[in-house]
């Protein structure tokens, strides 16, 4: 069984930072600051804002997973939904890479698998590895 | 190189209708400056655009040409942008003939042909031809029928009316009959859509017998709507044909509008036999097929067999449809996750109740709408729970080899769909946290398709699951 790189749990971190920072200023753009609906929010944004960070991303991480046999490729994920899915090697179109600014800063890269009807995405693999295993897929 | 139909410039007029604001703006701004003969001094710039749309849609047609030869058709067009495809036959899995009523005057029909790649909401070669430029593109496609390989379907009308009566859907008809009324507006005037509006709301009060006029007028609207998608659909069907050969099959029907398909067998990719409450109660089924290309336009013929008792039903999908037979179930849910099935069609049903209960409460002045109301939507939601409680009895899935079986509903159908191994692309089992503890979980399976086409079976073991799929 493969596992992604750790890396891919920092990027996801600086995600949700990211996608942290406009409610937080819309919070302290239209409540006042030590009013009751503001210290609510800011309580409610803290508490998600941990969840996520401390609880759901890091078992995100752990549930993620693959493996690649002899005539498909399988891939573990989810939380509050487990899932396996699998693929059969022959029903691949074709295979890319999907690497975003975060992913380049990291040397990682995710792997998109395509077939006619179904996609898989591999997120958090080396560039080099992603090449290699996109070489190994028809 | 060939032709499109010269009707084609008449189809290009319209894509380039817009530039109709220009005379339209022109108009406008003549006559309120100058009133008649304001806008006379300007009527050449109108003139002009007339001719600048005819000389687009003229050229649109020059600039698009076909050549079709053994290995399959080349077609070049484009105005800025020059394209040059080349379709093979090998690839091509459905090809199709349109006759459609308003065209059969002009001696036109709509040829498609459509292959796994390409868009997946258009086909990926469509053309207006003549009928005999049309037979000479895909006479090489047309496999011969040897008498002693013959095995042909030819529904009774018996059978095409009772698919009509029982899947016509009365939001189709309205649909069209609003679409009818807006459109007769456009062209005929104002005056005439709120004539058309008038007359309806005189009939419906004749025609109340008691019942609240806005509730009347409902389900005048509903019956209606069906009526019209009734007899769409029995049009449609009606002289319809199957006939399986080695390697294709041809389906042919329609009344005013004929329609033709070739599909290549290997390339379907999965049976679909359909059953609604209605139809299980009669010991009715209904088969459709899935290939790249078949059934993408809604006025297609997507049914393959329509309503037939089970023994006719399976006689004539073993002779159409060999290798495609359904076989029984291996792995069926729990009688532990029943609320699993109907969980949400219950609380649905509850929620119409209370609201019903309410808002007579809040409004009693209105009480018998709101009855007449809740009941029209107590209706489905009671059959979507009959459906979902069918289907925990009788939901699962098998496997025989090299063919799996799958049983589950979607909406108010109950689907057994047959599905080659090679045709499936993404199996998923999925399981929450509450799954967990009962070791059951859903199966997704993604088949062959253009698009997203997905199939689920809910409340299954996962342990059978996994060794029945290989997923150690």
């Amino acid at each position: 069984m493969w596992k992604p790189q750790q890396a891919v749990l920092t990027i996801w971190r600086l995600l949700l930072v990211l996608a942290a920072v406009p409610p937080a200023f819309l919070i302290s753009l239209l409540f006042q600051a030590g009013g009751l609906p503001w210290l609510l929010l800011v309580a409610a944004w803290l508490l998600a804002f941990l969840f996520f960070y401390l609880l759901y991303l890091p078992l995100r991480y752990r549930k993620l997973a693959f493996q690649l046999q002899k005539d498909r490729i399988i891939v573990h994920s989810g939380i509050f939904y487990t899932r396996i899915r699998a693929m059969p090697l022959q029903s691949i179109q074709y295979v890319g890479l999907l690497i975003s600014p975060l992913d380049a800063l990291f040397g990682l890269s995710a792997l998109v698998i395509t077939a006619p009807g179904g996609r898989i995405v591999i997120p958090g693999l080396r560039r080099r590895d992603a090449e290699n295993l996109a070489e190994l897929l028809p | 190189m060939r032709r499109a139909h010269p009707f084609t410039i008449l189809q290009n007029l319209w894509r380039v209708l817009y530039l109709t604001i220009i005379p339209v703006l022109r108009g406008f701004l003549g006559a309120l400056r100058g009133g008649f003969s304001g806008w006379l001094r300007g009527a050449w710039i109108d003139v002009l655009v007339m001719l600048l749309m005819i000389a687009i849609a003229v050229w649109r047609w020059r600039r698009v040409t076909y050549e079709p030869d053994d290995s399959g058709i080349r077609v070049r067009s484009g105005l800025i942008y020059y394209k040059d495809n080349h379709i093979p036959w090998n690839r091509v899995v459905t090809v199709s003939l349109n006759f459609p009523l308003l065209l059969k005057p002009f001696h036109a029909v709509r040829l498609r042909a459509d292959t796994l790649g390409g868009s997946f909401k258009d086909a990926d070669f469509t053309m207006l031809l003549s009928p005999a430029a049309a037979e000479a593109v895909i006479s090489g496609q047309r496999e011969t029928l040897h008498s002693r390989e013959k095995r042909q379907y030819a529904p009774s009308t018996r059978s095409i009316l009772a698919l009509s009566l029982l899947t016509s859907n009365s939001f189709a008809g309205i649909v069209f009959i609003s679409t009818f009324i807006s459109q007769s507006g456009r062209l005929l005037g104002r005056e005439f859509s709120d004539m058309l509006i008038g007359t309806m709301e005189e009939v419906t009060r004749f025609l109340a017998f008691g019942i609240p006029p806005a509730a009347a007028m409902i389900a005048y609207a509903l019956l209606t709507g069906w009526l019209i998608a009734f007899l769409n659909t029995f049009v449609r069907y009606k002289n319809m044909l199957v006939e399986r050969r080695e390697h294709t099959l041809a389906i042919s029907g329609g009344l005013l509008t004929q329609r033709e398909y070739l599909i290549q067998a290997q390339d379907i990719n999965f049976l679909d036999i359909r059953q609604s409450i209605s139809t299980k109660l009669l010991n009715l089924r209904s088969l459709y097929i899935s290939a790249v290309g078949y059934g993408k336009q809604k006025d297609d013929i997507s049914c393959v067999i329509p309503t037939e008792q089970d023994k006719v039903f399976t006689k004539h999908q073993s002779a159409l449809f060999p290798g495609f037979s359904p076989t029984p179930r291996q792995l069926a849910p729990t009688n532990s996750v029943v609320f699993r099935f109907i969980g949400f069609s219950l609380f649905l049903c509850g929620a119409i109740l209370l609201a019903v209960a309410l808002l007579i409460w809040r409004f009693p002045g209105w009480r018998s709408f709101i009855l007449f109301v809740g009941l029209m939507l107590m209706v489905p939601a009671v059959i979507l729970l009959i459906v979902r409680f069918l289907d925990f009895r009788s939901g699962g899935v098998s496997f025989d080899g090299e063919s799996y079986t799958l049983r589950y509903s979607s909406g108010l159908y109950i689907h057994t769909v047959v599905v080659p191994a090679n045709k499936i692309v993404m199996v998923q089992l999925r399981q929450s946290l509450l799954q967990k503890r009962g070791k059951t979980c859903d199966l997704l399976i993604n088949t062959v398709a253009e698009g997203r086409f997905l199939h689920k079976c809910c409340g299954l073991k996962l342990e059978p699951l996994r060794d029945m799929f290989k997923l150690d």
